[in-house]
This record gives structure tokens, C-alpha cells and sequence, in this order.
């Protein structure tokens, strides 16, 4: 049996959305067209305004329908003279949580990788250059991914920030909350050992 | 196929569906080897911190198809610590080998040389005559071998590289690199105490990878030339 042309349209739209099959997003769309059609005008008008107006920050590349976002325009932060850099806007509400950091961020949407394409002009490291050079920032902290790639990716950040005569500084590695050190990875706790601090009493 | 559990390496991983991965694996007794792993999103599991690249590790493939599965996965030492321009190189080399080496054809020769490319690569003096020594066992492995007897019998000063016909003496003038005959001795003789030589060493080498890349870029070059 075929569907009718839009509402297979519909299905196939609603492929695109990651971790969604053929069978999930004709659930989807039955679900909306039967019982929440209110809710589906909503999500169109919505997943219409979102993709026409939400672009990059100017400052730190999260997404922001304005100009600047939220944190860039906060007035304490403006002055800020930490500056966070992380990988995905994800990275950045996770730190927000926490409430410890209230320097800035700058998002790079990714990391190093060369198999996969990415180079350095996909991370947008001119912008990051152009906010170094303004030296409004003491102390850069490099917040990437403890992975090869995200490694690579802060040596090479750290390259471009050492001309700009900045502090620069790495998050830490170690056992994670509540975890046991059996269960810990070799890689892990080597790196937590490598990185001991003092014991200050 | 039998379960075999043999020493590898992770070349490379991509996300596939919510909770795989597809893992490129260069692998002690079955040479490259793609294969799918599941890992886990939670803080217990730690399959994700055993699959980066330039750590030691068994594995365990099950499967009969050419996309295997990863039944187990172990270290088996320490992550080598890679810095700066080295780690740099050590992508390059992981490029190379998913970019250029034929899966499941096993290659003893050349997992020996990438275990000791990578703990010299640890020696950042040394990282050109490192990644050269690399290039020559990979080109060896895809059936290039270089022949170095032409250029000790003629006299031309400079030798063309063609491929497929490898050196010949540069009585006439083609629109390719020339190379300098005193260089390739050295090189023929693995003598790298002139940085000269090196040098040749490099463009002979890009010319050749470039011919078998074919038009494919290669990214991890980006990373060097932005450098300053």
C-alpha cells in the first residue's frame, strides 16, 4: 500500500532527524497527524523559524538568533579575562551548570580530524584569532575533548594563543565522581597520576 | 571464520547509528580491518577510552563478512604519549594507511613498522626520517619498490621519477620535479645526514603517494602548513 504523496513526504522529512528509521518517523508522523496536530503546526512553525534565523554568535560561534549571544552580551562577562574553548554548544551548557566559570566561551563546532575532512578552517580559529588579538583575555582554557583528536586539537590552539602572549591552560583528567579505581581505564588513571596535585592542608 | 584475538590498532572511528561505531583497525594477523563496536554512553563504559588511536590493543573479531564485529577489545600497553608536530605526523600516518591500504590482506612487514614508527616518533628530532622509513615499508606493501641501481650506473646529474617505470636519467627537459643524482645515492644508502637530502627524500616521496592517491587530498598536510 502507498502513502499519499504529502503525508510520505512527511515521513521522509522526519528521516532526517538522527536515530530515526523508516518505522520510527512513520510513527511520528501518524502520532502528530492523528492526535497532536496542534503540537505538529507548532514544531513546522518553529523548525521554520529556527532554520531560517538562528545563525553563529559573532563572538563565541554558539547558535544565536541575534547578533551576539546570551553570555557574549551579559554585561560581567563582557570583561571577563578567562575564555573557555570548547567543542560543541553542548560542552557549553554543560560547564554553565556547574556555575564555575564566569569567563567566556568560544564554540568550535568540532574537533581536528583529518580523516574525516576537518581542517583548521573548520573551526573557525580566524575569529578566535581576531578576539586573541584583542587581549582582553588573560587566560585561555582549553576544554576539548580528552580524546587523539581533541588532544590535537587544543596542541593546536594552544600554538595559535602562545603569540597572543595569554595564559593557557588545560581542563584536568582524572576518575570520574563516584567512581572506583578498578573500573577505571589504564589511560585514565594514568593521566589522573601524571596530573597529581599537591595536598594542601 | 575463526575467533582470533590478535594485537591491533585503532586507525580510525566514526559514529554509526546512536551507539556504534565503525572502527578502522590495523591489525597484527589480518592486516586492515574494518569493523563495527558498540559503546556504550555511560560513565561505566569504558569501550570508548580503548578505542583511540595509537593504543595497543586485543581484539577480538567475530563475523564472516568483510565488516567484522568486535567481540572483545583489551589493552595491551600503554597509549603512546604523542605530542605536538608528532602527533601530527602519527595522523598523517594513520591517513596514509586508510586512505591507500587494501582491507583484510594481512601485512606482518608493515604492522611491525607502524609499532616502531610510532615509538620513534616519540624522538622529535627525528620525525621526517621517521615518516620516510614508513612511507618506504607502506609503498613496499602496495607492490612500489623503488630501483636505485639506474642511478649508480649513469651519469645524468638529475633523474625524473615516472611511475611505472620508476627513474630515468634527465638527458631531456619533462615538466616534473628533477632529482638530484648525489641525493639519491644517499637515499639508496640510507644515509640522512644532509637535510638536502631529506628534502628530495620528501618530494620523491609526495609525488609518489599523490600518483596513488589519485586526486585525493591529504588533510593531515593542512595541519603543518598552517604552522608558523
Amino acid at each position: 500500500m502507498k502513502f499519499s504523496p504529502l503525508v510520505q513526504e512527511l515521513i521522509d522529512s522526519l528521516k532526517c532527524l538522527p536515530g530515526v528509521g523508516a518505522k520510527s518517523a512513520q510513527r511520528m508522523a501518524f502520532h502528530l497527524l492523528e492526535r497532536n496536530r496542534k503540537g505538529g503546526s507548532k514544531l513546522s512553525q518553529t523548525l521554520g523559524q529556527a532554520m531560517e534565523h538562528i545563525g553563529h554568535c559573532q563572538q563565541c560561534r554558539n547558535f544565536t538568533e541575534e547578533t551576539l549571544c546570551d553570555i557574549c552580551q551579559s554585561p560581567k562577562r563582557k570583561v571577563a579575562t578567562q575564555l573557555c574553548i570548547v567543542e560543541t554548544p553542548a560542552d557549553v551548557i554543560a560547564i554553565e551548570q556547574t556555575g564555575e566559570f564566569q569567563g567566556r566561551y568560544f564554540v568550535l563546532m568540532g574537533h581536528l580530524s583529518p580523516l574525516d575532512g576537518i581542517g583548521p578552517d573548520d573551526l573557525g580559529l580566524d575569529v578566535l584569532e581576531k578576539q586573541l588579538a584583542t587581549r582582553q583575555f588573560s587566560e585561555v582554557i582549553l576544554a576539548t575533548n580528552p580524546t587523539v583528536e581533541g588532544e590535537a586539537t587544543a596542541h593546536f590552539i594552544a600554538e595559535l594563543a602562545q603569540e597572543h602572549d595569554v595564559e593557557i591552560s588545560r581542563i584536568a583528567h582524572g576518575v570520574p565522581v563516584g567512581g572506583e579505581l578498578e573500573y577505571v581505564d589504564g589511560n585514565t588513571l594514568s593521566h589522573a597520576l601524571s596530573g597529581r596535585k599537591n595536598y594542601n592542608l | 571464520m575463526k575467533e582470533t584475538t590478535q594485537l591491533a590498532f585503532v586507525l580510525h572511528s566514526r559514529p554509526y547509528r546512536e551507539s556504534q561505531v565503525l572502527v578502522d583497525l590495523l591489525t597484527e594477523k589480518e592486516g586492515k580491518v574494518a569493523a563495527l563496536s558498540y559503546v556504550g554512553h555511560s560513565v561505566k563504559s569504558s569501550r570508548k577510552a580503548l578505542l583511540q588511536p595509537f593504543l595497543p590493543v586485543n581484539v577480538t573479531l567475530k563475523g564472516q563478512y568483510s565488516l567484522r564485529n568486535l567481540a572483545r577489545i583489551e589493552p595491551a600497553g600503554k597509549s603512546i604519549p604523542l605530542k605536538k608536530s608528532a602527533l601530527f605526523s602519527a595522523f598523517y600516518i594513520n591517513e596514509l594507511l586508510v586512505k591507500l591500504l587494501t582491507e583484510n590482506i594481512p601485512c606482518w612487514a608493515l604492522f611491525e613498522q607502524y609499532q616502531a614508527s610510532l615509538q620513534s616518533l616519540l624522538d622529535e628530532t627525528s620525525l621526517e626520517i621517521t615518516l620516510r622509513k614508513f612511507e618506504l615499508v607502506l609503498l613496499d606493501e602496495l607492490g612500489v619498490s623503488f630501483d636505485f641501481s639506474l642511478i649508480f650506473e649513469h651519469t645524468a646529474s638529475g633523474f625524473y621519477y615516472l611511475p611505472g617505470d620508476g627513474f630515468i636519467p634527465a638527458y631531456t627537459v619533462l615538466k616534473q620535479a628533477c632529482y638530484d643524482q648525489l641525493h639519491l645515492q644517499a637515499i639508496a644508502e640510507q644515509d640522512f645526514s644532509n637535510p638536502a637530502t631529506l628534502t628530495t627524500f620528501k618530494i620523491l616521496m609526495r609525488q609518489v603517494i599523490n600518483h596513488l592517491l589519485g586526486g585525493v587530498p591529504l588533510n593531515s598536510r593542512k595541519l603543518f602548513n598552517k604552522k608558523v
